[in-house]
């Protein structure tokens, strides 16, 4: 199902991620998230932009992907006065800083958003093809804009040894969303990086010392 | 007094478009939706 929605259905205008419960995948942002945001209501449970949501399993994929479809549509068609661009700033395994650009339009609504940025490794676990499962979590912090203004965000992850020798499926997530504590809180846009490179042996930081040169 | 209201209806027309223009403005940003799926292997 989450195939269907992901890959065939919205893949250029849906930031999905997987958050999973005390099943050795989860994560104290994902645990913090599901139980303290959202006060857990149980899995499955499929909430777009922190205001709709399908809680539950409708019998069939095709129906449950109607159900789901219908909340992703309907947020859609919600106009937004913000757009993030996330980058890289510094990538130097296993430690790597990342850059959400948070910018208002010129004619938005000033107001301060929230910012969240996540590590997602996708295809994984890999038992059920499972997508975008979220490895780290931050609650970046709270920005107040003005129209025509951009806001920088950083954060520093620290990636495993299943992240970096499943490096090509890293990405990494952020999202700006009303300032609130607990859901419904409308989240404004979502943005990914991927994919990008991790490289080893010091070639990020120039420090070529651990390379050899071997010509044919 | 009929070009009075030739003219105040123009002047309207005009505030609405500029107005429309704004709003518009306001809207632009292409929206990407977060979806977050809670779930678990057991």
């Amino acid at each position: 199902m989450v195939p269907v929605i992901v890959d065939e259905r919205y893949p250029d205008n849906l930031e999905l991620i997987g958050i999973h419960r005390t099943d050795g995948y989860q994560t104290p942002w994902g645990d913090s998230r599901m139980t303290v945001f959202y006060t857990y209501e149980g899995v499955p449970n499929f909430w777009t932009d922190s205001s709709l949501n399908v809680l539950g399993y409708y019998g069939n994929p095709s129906t449950q992907i109607a159900q789901w479809s219908a909340i992703i549509n309907n947020r859609l068609a919600v106009p937004t006065d913000i757009t993030i661009d996330v980058s890289t700033v510094e990538l130097n395994p296993p430690n790597g800083i990342f850059e959400a650009n948070v910018c208002m339009e010129a004619g938005g609504t000033a107001r301060t958003v929230r910012v969240f940025m996540v590590r997602v490794l996708d295809h994984y676990p890999t038992s059920l093809d499972y997508r975008n499962t979220v490895r780290e979590g931050f609650q970046v912090g709270d920005y107040p804009l003005n129209p025509g203004e951009c806001v920088p965000v950083q954060q520093s992850f620290t990636f495993d040894t299943v992240d970096l020798t499943n490096s090509p499926n890293i990405k990494i997530v952020a999202f700006a969303q009303e300032v609130a504590d607990h859901a419904p809180a409308e989240v404004y846009q979502a943005a990914s990086l991927w994919p990008f490179r991790v490289f080893s042996d010091g070639f990020e930081s120039g420090d070529l010392a651990g390379w050899t040169l071997t010509v044919p | 007094m009929e070009r009075h209201g030739v003219t105040f209806v123009a002047a309207t027309l005009l505030a609405m478009a500029v107005i429309g223009a704004v709003a518009g403005d306001a809207v632009a940003a292409e929206r990407t939706v977060l979806g977050e799926y809670f779930n678990a292997t057991w």
